[in-house]
Order: structure tokens, then C-alpha cells, then sequence
């Protein structure tokens, strides 16, 4: 492993809390709320030091991708946090982040009929 | 896939996301800064220009590959660039609505959001009153929401009627193609 890597991550991620309350992040490379993230090989085996990287690195061991919203709620950390460390997470490689889902109008019937029969046998209604 | 719950404070959306969601809902919290600061139920102080938004988020598995998410959040003009992520991909959003007079008119700057947003909708009538019921026509003429869109009853503690109205916005969606 890169005997850099440690340094360079908490380093890079102390700027985002300072940043805290989300009122004034960069908007350049910024993940939307709602893009889905999970670990890369990287991301797995980088020595993390700060916590809250550490955190979501657990949470997003199981290969899992998770909406931004739920990762900032899970490590407890205001929405705003939550995106520019994950951005920052991003940008180190440790995680990648998907689109969130494409336009709701592009929904075909398949899909609704699916997500319709779906909902009928989980919730019995 | 994403759906969103709306409605104004203390609708019952965190309660309804409850009742579906397969793990706890989690609350995160959003700065919203605004440009022009206004006068609404939220700040009481009309000079305030950022306000703490709670989101409510839950998921729900219904197959390995599909998963549904549902957002929780009140619907305020103020918020719309909030709504600008929270729209972009939802299939469509369940409105709760409080019955009762003297709350129903707390309903109507969500639904301008949804409007505004083109979002497909139905409306759920949440039963706060066990005394009464409010038969859904009236609620229907005092939204003067258009007569194609649903409004459907539903207690939101229960997990089977919620899951109708879900259902019911699925519907919807289907009809609207
Ligand atoms: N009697 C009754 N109480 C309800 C019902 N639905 C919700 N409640 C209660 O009403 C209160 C508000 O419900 P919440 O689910 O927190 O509402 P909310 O829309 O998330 O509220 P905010 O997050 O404040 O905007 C809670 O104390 C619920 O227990 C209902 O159908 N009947
Ligand atoms: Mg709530």
C-alpha cells in the first residue's frame, strides 16, 4: 500500500469540516444527494484514519450502493457533510459514485408493473 | 427507484415511511439557505435566511434488484433547490394530507411544489380524527386537485393501508402513460 495514502486522506478531508452546514461546498464534482456510492478495491484496503471515512467504508463494505442521504443519516452527519465527504472520498478513488436514477418519466410499464407487483407481495396490500 | 412522501409539519410522513421502510427511517438533516427569507410556519423570524431541514429516509427491498426509496420532506417554496435533487428520477410523490379545516390549507404550498415540479402525485388522506371522517370528495373539491388525480384514504401507522396508497400511486403512474 502507498505509505502516502493515510496522510494524504486526512489531510484532504479536513477541509470538509470545516465546511460543515453544506451552505457553500463546491459545486464542481459535487455528488448530488441522491447518487448512489459504494467501495472501490481501493477504498477497501486504504488505512483510513478519520472516522466518519472509516464509517462509511464499513457501512459500504458489503458492496452495497447507498443513496447519500443514507450514508450521511447512518454516520450521523448533516446532509451537507455527508456529500462533501463523500465528493472527497470520490475523488481519492476510495468510493464510486453512480447517477442517481434516470428521469421518472423514462419509467417504462415493465418497470411500474414490477415495482406494483413488488410492493403487493411485501406488504400484503 | 425513488418515491417521495410530502406534506406539510406533522402530516404524519415520518410515521408513514415507518410503517413501509424496512430499516428504521433515518432523519438527516439539510441546511436550506435561502435568498429571500419569508414568513411561513417554519420561521417564526422572518429575517432568517437558513433553515434546518429534516429529511426522512427509508428503503424497501422488493426484489435483489430493485429497491424502493422513499424520501420524507415538507414541501416549502423556500426549499426548491432541495427539490431539484429530491425530484430529479422519482417516479412520483405521495401527498398526506391532514382532513381536519383547519389544516388542510397547510397542504397547498406542497402541492404547488409538486406542480411546479411535474411530479405525478395522488393524495393520501391521513385519519387523524377518530371522531370523524371526511369523505374524500371534500377533500378532493377543498384541494381542487384535478379530478384524474387520486385521493385515497390511509392511516399511516398501518403498514398494509399505506402500502395501498403507494400501490395507488403506482396505478397512477400506469394510467398516466
Ligand atoms: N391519531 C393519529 N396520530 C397520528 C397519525 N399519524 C401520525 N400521527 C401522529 O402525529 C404526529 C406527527 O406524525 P409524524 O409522522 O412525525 O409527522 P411528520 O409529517 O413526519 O412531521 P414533521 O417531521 O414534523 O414534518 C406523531 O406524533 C404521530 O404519532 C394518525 O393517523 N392518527
Ligand atoms: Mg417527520
Amino acid at each position: 500500500m502507498d505509505p502516502d495514502s493515510e496522510l494524504e486522506l486526512t489531510n484532504s478531508l479536513v477541509p470538509a469540516f470545516v465546511l460543515t452546514g453544506g451552505a457553500s461546498l463546491p459545486t464542481e464534482n459535487e455528488l448530488s444527494r441522491d447518487s448512489l456510492v459504494a467501495v472501490t478495491a481501493k477504498g477497501l484496503e486504504a488505512r483510513i484514519i478519520l472516522p466518519e471515512a472509516a464509517l462509511i467504508r464499513d457501512l459500504l463494505s458489503s458492496g452495497r450502493h447507498l443513496p447519500v442521504y443514507e450514508v450521511a443519516a447512518r454516520i450521523q452527519v448533516p446532509l451537507g457533510v455527508g456529500r462533501a465527504l463523500l465528493t472527497q472520498l470520490c475523488d481519492e478513488e476510495l468510493i464510486v459514485a453512480r447517477p442517481p436514477i434516470p428521469k421518472a418519466t423514462q419509467a417504462d410499464r415493465a418497470l411500474l408493473a414490477r415495482i406494483r407487483a413488488g410492493l403487493q407481495e411485501q406488504l400484503g396490500a | 427507484m425513488k418515491v417521495l412522501v410530502v406534506g406539510p409539519f406533522g402530516v404524519g410522513k415520518t410515521t408513514f415511511i415507518s410503517s413501509i421502510s424496512e430499516i428504521e427511517p433515518l432523519t438527516t438533516e439539510e441546511t436550506i439557505t435561502s435568498l429571500s427569507a419569508r414568513t411561513d410556519d417554519l420561521s417564526a423570524t422572518p429575517e432568517k435566511s437558513t433553515t434546518t431541514v429534516a429529511l426522512d429516509f427509508g428503503r424497501l427491498t422488493l426484489y435483489d434488484d430493485l429497491v424502493l426509496y422513499m424520501f420524507g420532506t415538507p414541501g416549502q417554496e423556500r426549499f426548491k433547490e432541495l427539490w431539484e435533487d429530491l425530484t430529479r428520477g422519482a417516479l412520483g410523490a405521495l401527498v398526506l394530507v391532514d382532513p381536519r379545516p383547519e389544516r388542510l390549507k397547510q397542504s397547498f404550498a406542497v402541492l404547488d411544489l409538486v406542480e411546479q415540479f411535474g411530479l405525478a402525485y395522488v393524495i393520501g388522506v391521513n385519519h387523524f380524527d377518530e371522531q370523524r371522517t371526511y369523505p374524500l370528495d371534500e377533500v378532493r373539491e377543498a384541494l381542487s386537485v384535478s379530478p384524474e388525480t387520486p385521493v385515497v384514504g390511509c392511516d399511516v401507522r398501518d403498514r398494509a393501508s399505506s402500502g395501498k396508497a403507494l400501490i395507488t400511486l403506482v396505478n397512477h403512474l400506469l394510467s398516466l402513460d
